[in-house]
Formats: C-alpha cells, sequence, structure tokens
C-alpha cells in the first residue's frame, strides 16, 4: 500500500517537473498540451468503442462542438472559460444522447456510417453557419482559461492546468469502469444477448456510453480551441475522427494506460517524424502497418504491466517457498 | 408460480409453439422435454421475453409479463441460463457474477465518480455475494480466470452462477447437462437441487432422461410445437403419444 502510494507520488512529482526540464522551449510545451487534449478526447472514445463496443467514426464533430461552443460563449457572451467549457462539454453530451436514441439500434458498419454522417454534418455547418463561426476564415483571439486571478496564458501555465484535468478525469473513467455502471457497460461490448437477460437495459446503456464518451471528447475540443487560441474548419473533418480511431487502436483499447500512450506516442511521433519531410507520411504509414500487423491489441500489450507483475509475483513466491524450505 | 396460457407464436409459415398451455407450480422442479426442434427453447424465449407471443398469455406469480423486455422479466424475478453458452467471455468469472446482481443493485453514475459511502460498500457487497455463489457452485478458485478460459461444464456452471446472483424466483435452465461427462451430471443433479432447497422454482429443458426422470416433479412433453403429455415422471415414460414421438410408429 505505501509502495503504491510512493509510486504515485513520484508519477506527480515527475510530471510537475516536467515542463521546468523545457524552460524556454515554449513549442514542446506545447506540443505537450495538445498530446495531453488527445488523451482526453481519446479515453472518451475509448469508453464508447472500447468499453461499450460501439464505433464512432464522428468524434471530430463532438471535438468541434465542444472548440465551437465554448469559443463562441466565451467571445461573444464573455461568459468565464471554466464555465464555457463545461457547458460545451454539455452541449457535446446532449448531442451525444440524440444520434445514440437512433444509434442504439445499430451495430459494426451502419454504427460506422450514421457516426461519419453525424461528424460530416457538424464540419459542414461550422464551415458554413458564417455568421455564428465565421466560416473557414475561423475564429481567432479565444480567451485563455482563468480561476481566480490565475490566468492559464502560457503553455507553462496550461500544461498545469491540464495536468489536474487530465488527472479528474481519468480518475473518474477509471472509477466508472470499476463500477455496477462500468460493468454493465462491458457487458454489452460482450454480449448484448446475454445482458438484455441479465436485467441490463442495453439500450439507456449504449446511450449513457455515448453520453460519457461525447463529454470528455467534447471537453477535450474545448480545451484545444482555448490553448491554440484560433479554431477553423479544417481541424474538425473525418481525418481528425480518424487519428482519434488510430491513437486508440495504437495504444490499445479497453484499458487504461492504451489512450494514454496511443495520444502521447502519435503526437510526439508525427511531430519528430517531420524532419523526414516528403517521405513523413510514408515513413508514418508504415510504421502504422507494422503495428496493427503485428501489435493488433495496440502498444500496451507490448509490455502488458499485469502480466509483468504476475511474473513477478511468481518468481518472489517461489523464492519465498525456497527460503521456507 | 408460473402460468402460460395458450402461447402460439409462429416463425413465417411454420407454427413453433401452438396453443401450449402449462403451469409451474412453486418451488417445485418441472421438466419440458421433447424431440428436436419440439418447440423446448422456442417457448423459453417467450417465457423470458427474447419472442413475444401472437396470441396467449404468460403470468408470473399471478400478474401479466406478455410484451416485457427480457431485462424487464429478470427484475421481475426469473433468470435464466442459454443452450448455447452466452458468457461475458473475455472478463473474469467473478465479474461476471457481479453483473449477474445488476437488477438488485442501485449504485448510479453520480455516486460512482465520488465513490460515497454507500456506494463503496454495495460494490464490496457485490464483489462477497459473487464469491459466495462461486463457493456454493464450487467455481471460487476460477474467480480470476476470464470466463472463456473455464471448461465446457463450468462454463455452463458459470451460467447458474450468473442467473443465480440475479436472487430469481423462477429459474429457466436451458440444457444445462449438455456436454457434461456423467461424474459432472450427478454433481449437477446436487446442485439443481440444493437450489431448489433455497425456494427457488425451476424450469428446465433437458435431453437426457436419466437427469430428467430423477429430478423432475412434473413433466411436460411437446412435439412438433404443441405439447402431448403431462404428468409425473413414471406417467409420461409410459404415454403411448410420448413413446411414439420419441421412437417413430411401427
Amino acid at each position: 500500500m505505501l509502495q503504491k502510494k510512493m509510486k504515485y507520488i513520484i508519477v506527480a512529482a515527475l510530471l510537475l517537473a516536467l515542463p521546468l526540464v523545457f524552460i524556454g522551449n515554449s513549442y514542446f510545451l506545447l506540443l505537450l498540451c495538445t498530446g495531453m487534449i488527445y488523451v482526453i478526447a481519446v479515453s472518451g472514445l475509448d469508453l464508447l468503442f472500447g468499453y461499450s463496443g460501439q464505433i464512432s467514426l464522428g468524434h471530430a464533430g463532438f471535438f468541434a462542438i465542444g472548440a465551437y461552443t465554448s469559443a463562441i460563449l466565451s467571445i461573444k457572451l464573455g461568459i468565464p472559460v471554466v464555465f464555457s467549457m463545461l457547458f460545451a462539454a454539455g452541449l457535446a453530451t446532449m448531442f451525444a444522447v440524440l444520434i445514440a436514441l437512433p444509434a442504439a439500434r445499430l451495430v459494426h458498419h451502419f454504427l460506422a456510417l450514421i457516426t461519419i454522417s453525424f461528424g460530416e454534418i457538424v464540419y459542414l455547418f461550422v464551415a458554413h453557419a458564417d455568421p455564428l463561426t465565421n466560416g473557414f476564415s475561423g475564429i481567432g483571439f479565444i480567451p485563455s482559461p482563468s480561476l481566480g486571478f490565475l490566468v492559464f496564458d502560457t503553455n507553462m501555465k496550461y500544461y498545469y492546468f491540464l495536468l489536474v484535468i487530465v488527472a479528474v478525469l481519468l480518475l473518474f473513467k477509471n472509477r466508472i469502469i470499476r463500477s455496477r455502471t462500468g460493468r454493465a457497460i462491458i457487458a454489452v461490448r460482450e454480449n448484448i444477448y446475454a445482458s438484455d437477460g441479465i436485467g441490463i437495459n442495453v439500450k439507456n446503456y449504449k446511450i449513457l456510453s455515448f453520453a460519457l464518451s461525447a463529454f470528455y471528447t467534447g471537453l477535450a475540443g474545448a480545451l484545444y480551441a482555448h490553448l491554440i487560441g484560433f479554431i477553423s474548419p479544417e481541424s474538425f473533418t473525418l481525418n481528425q475522427s480518424i487519428i482519434f480511431l488510430t491513437m486508440l487502436l495504437l495504444g490499445g483499447m479497453g484499458n487504461f494506460y492504451g489512450p494514454i500512450i496511443g495520444a502521447l506516442v502519435l503526437t510526439l511521433g508525427t511531430e519528430y517524424l517531420q524532419v523526414l519531410g516528403n517521405y513523413q507520411m510514408l515513413v508514418y504509414g508504415s510504421l502504422l502497418l507494422l503495428i496493427v500487423v503485428f501489435i493488433p491489441s495496440g502498444l500496451i500489450n507490448v509490455v502488458n504491466l499485469r502480466d509483468l507483475k504476475k511474473i513477478l509475483h511468481k518468481r518472489t513466491t517461489v523464492k519465498e517457498n525456497d527460503a521456507n524450505a | 408460480m408460473l402460468k402460460i396460457q395458450d402461447v402460439v407464436i409462429k416463425f413465417g409459415g411454420l407454427c413453433a409453439v401452438n396453443e401450449v398451455s402449462m403451469d409451474v407450480e412453486p418451488h417445485s422442479i418441472t421438466a419440458l422435454i421433447g424431440p428436436n426442434g419440439a418447440g423446448k427453447t422456442t417457448l423459453f424465449n417467450i417465457i423470458s421475453g427474447v419472442l413475444s407471443p401472437l396470441s396467449g398469455d404468460i403470468l408470473f406469480a399471478g400478474k401479466s409479463i406478455k410484451g416485457y423486455r427480457p431485462y424487464m422479466i429478470n427484475k421481475a424475478g426469473i433468470a435464466r441460463t442459454y443452450q448455447n453458452i452466452n458468457l461475458f467471455s473475455n472478463i473474469t468469472v467473478v465479474e461476471n457474477v457481479m453483473i449477474g446482481q445488476h437488477c438488485r443493485r442501485n449504485s448510479n453514475l453520480f455516486q460512482t465518480l465520488f465513490r460515497t459511502t454507500s456506494q463503496v460498500r454495495e460494490e464490496r457487497e457485490i464483489r462477497e455475494k459473487a464469491m459466495e455463489i462461486l463457493d456454493f457452485l464450487g467455481l471460487a478458485e476460477f474467480s480470476d480466470f476470464p470466463a472463456k478460459s473455464l471448461s465446457y461444464g463450468n462454463q455452463r456452471k458459470l451460467e447458474i452462477a450468473r442467473a443465480l446472483a440475479s436472487t430469481p424466483q423462477v429459474l429457466l435452465l436451458d440444457e444445462p447437462a449438455a456436454g457434461m461427462n456423467t461424474t459432472e451430471k450427478g454433481e449437477l443433479m446436487d446442485l439443481i437441487r440444493q437450489i431448489q432447497a433455497t425456494g427457488v422454482t425451476i424450469l428446465i429443458v433437458e435431453h437426457d432422461m436419466k437427469l430428467v426422470m430423477s429430478l423432475a416433479e412434473q413433466v411436460h412433453v411437446m412435439n412438433y410445437g404443441r405439447k402431448i403429455a403431462q404428468g409425473q415422471p413414471y406417467e409420461v415414460q409410459n404415454n403411448k403419444d410420448v413413446i411414439e414421438a420419441y421412437l417413430g410408429t411401427e
């Protein structure tokens, strides 16, 4: 128990100290912040696809709703950013419920199609509703969030702001998964027929996982808008939905660490592959292909922490037995 | 306890269940037998709400449960197992039984997010009860294994464990002995008697005649969607129609 606490303290200390190493390298901090936002968005997708077994190819839609709603509310109505972000995530959640009502009846390819359409509709809306979203010119000068006298206006400050939010959201995700609610969501993924027979209202839990998922991804969208300070429709295309899905598959889904690894590796990886110039996408694509072929269950399973623990545990117990004998 | 009244269901032109009626007495073990394709599993699917009958009614404890969705029927107090095993196969054995308690527990999302004392207590109770049930069925040693890693016989037992977790008044067992060897069948019989002793009413579909005849107090026989006989085991065994249905006529 004490050992476990020590581990958490060390991880927390490392994360808190990390930006100090990169003082003056504001660009790297921006990259790190983007990665953390993706961790939130992909964790949201994981709740839907990884845990309840429903695919979404339209999560860029929730990301966009979060980003635009928070930007517009804070600029046009002057609502404090922290509240506009929460409101934006709430609106994304409401849209998720609206799609999930019909979508809860669909599976696999049909669900993929309806979510793609949703993403495209949102994209077309933000691209053409000029009076509200400023169309392709985008929205600029999006204010930074603040809490009292604390204004998160530099990448370093934003990093700490995000660190708290990521920690809370991941904690919540973990709590949901290990609860009656989470088990019902997993049951729906495992066997719809048996879930129904054992007292689980499958439709409601499908809708709930859509809603939870959209809250995470919508909030990520809002955090993105206020980090970059500028949004335009290009950031919210189908391509973005596919990036979320790629991150999830790369890291490993239905897993606490999977989305974290997937989002961070892909964000930083894409960046550092830029030195390859024209060959960037070629190398990127080949790497993805290799990973999908050789580690289909995601990077997290290269070093499966639980297995590793078991192996270590076995060794120590064997040693103890030897000592006793 | 459970009253099936003139139930009819058709698939296309085929009348899979044709005006079948039966009474299941409280705390009894009642068996439903018949050749393959007689409509036994279809009748189970109607009782558990998977299929909706064309006409007729199903009364549970005096109330009609016709048109209820399966999850509502489970909540009302009827649990079932499946002929083709339907477990949550990638998660652990104990989690399967924890999920079985779903409709008898009530902690919500808000309590979960903030780990309220009542939620923490309920979680502990859910796990303890699941372990108790696994112990009862002799599966406790496998509690942390994925359900799919169990042997076929143990997977069938786990289906019963999951069904029991929802504290049913009526338990529907669909061919629980399929694929079991003689020793396992003997254990299963003891187990079913023990479940009955806790006050659960049992309705069982089974092909193994030895098991049916030694367990059941009342036997109903179906053939081609119709009920052709009912009675105590020895009565049914000597019934002309039943012998004909199983062996054919000369």
